[in-house]
């Protein structure tokens, strides 16, 4: 004989939304805020030069190596300061990733607009020198920045 | 009268509960939505080198009797020692200006948009004034576009 239970008499049973809103919304907020910082790592806050032309590539390529030089010639990938033999040798080591993932290596410059010509030529002539054929000079329009 | 009994109530108290969380999360979300907004991503201008372009023998192409070759110009940016002004020469000859640069370059993609473009460009220039040229020649649509080395 089934005896009825105090709970039962009550209501029936709910299933209760709020914790999974809760962790929904969570993970939302946790996803934004990594995507955020995983953008913001290769950005390191530099006045670039600027241009008409230039598109938008929020394209992820895993094989892209990302190098910001500063208005004094000094340079950064992922936010740190690296010295020259550094940054080539980081160029050099892209080339063999990339052939073994079986894409093509990109290299983006983000050159300060005040910078002098001289520290880009070297890392565009070192890339060529690694058979590394895909350059992008990072621009802004005019009035974006 | 009337008289709430147990489930009304417990089901308006749970109501209470969710909607003030539910407001948190929400002006947490158009918060870090707002904020990564602000963040734009770079423009980028594209420089595709091309094979070959390091290399020290060329083997120079046999061309058709019928066909003109196409001319090559070169872009040479330099810096003033003293005035610090950006001088530009266009094979070999001084111009006055961007302006005129310009007038050249259009008038020579309007003739021929074959032209190969040879960038020479001092390492004391800035990179505004390269990125300028070289936006310029994009602009114009050269097919080839090539930078001097060292």
């Amino acid at each position: 004989m089934r005896l009825p239970t105090q709970y039962s008499q009550r209501t029936p049973l709910r299933f209760n939304i709020t914790p999974l809103i809760d962790v929904v919304f969570l993970l939302i907020i946790f996803f934004l805020v990594a995507s955020h910082f995983v953008r913001s790592e290769q950005a390191e806050p530099v006045a670039l030069p600027l241009a008409t032309g230039g598109e938008i590539d929020n394209e992820q390529a895993p094989h892209r190596l990302t190098i910001t030089i500063g208005e004094d010639g000094s340079l950064f990938i992922g936010g740190e300061s690296q010295t020259e033999a550094e940054v080539k040798l980081r160029i050099e080591e892209l080339r063999p990733a990339a052939d073994a993932a079986g894409v093509k290596p990109e290299v983006r410059l983000r050159g300060h607009k005040d910078g002098q010509y001289g520290a880009m030529r070297k890392l565009v002539e070192h890339c060529a020198a690694q058979n590394i054929r895909s350059i992008r000079f990072a621009v802004a329009r005019p009035g974006e920045q | 009268m009337r008289i709430p009994n147990h489930s009304r109530q417990r089901g308006s108290l749970e109501n209470e509960s969710m909607t003030p969380m539910i407001d948190v999360v929400f002006l947490l979300l158009v918060f870090f939505v707002c904020a990564s907004v602000g963040q734009k991503p770079d423009r980028l201008l594209p420089a595709d080198l091309a094979t070959g372009a390091t290399a020290t023998t060329v083997n120079i192409p046999e061309e058709a009797p019928d066909e003109f070759p196409s001319q090559e110009v070169r872009i040479r940016l330099t810096r003033d020692a003293v005035s610090l002004e950006l001088r530009i020469e266009l094979n070999e000859g001084a111009l006055t200006g961007a302006r005129e640069l310009k007038q050249r370059l259009e008038r020579l993609s309007s003739l021929d948009p074959d032209t190969k473009i040879i960038m020479d460009v001092a390492d004391e220039v800035s990179v505004q004034q390269f990125i300028a040229v070289y936006d310029l020649c994009q602009a114009l649509e050269f097919n080839s576009i090539s930078f001097a080395v060292r």
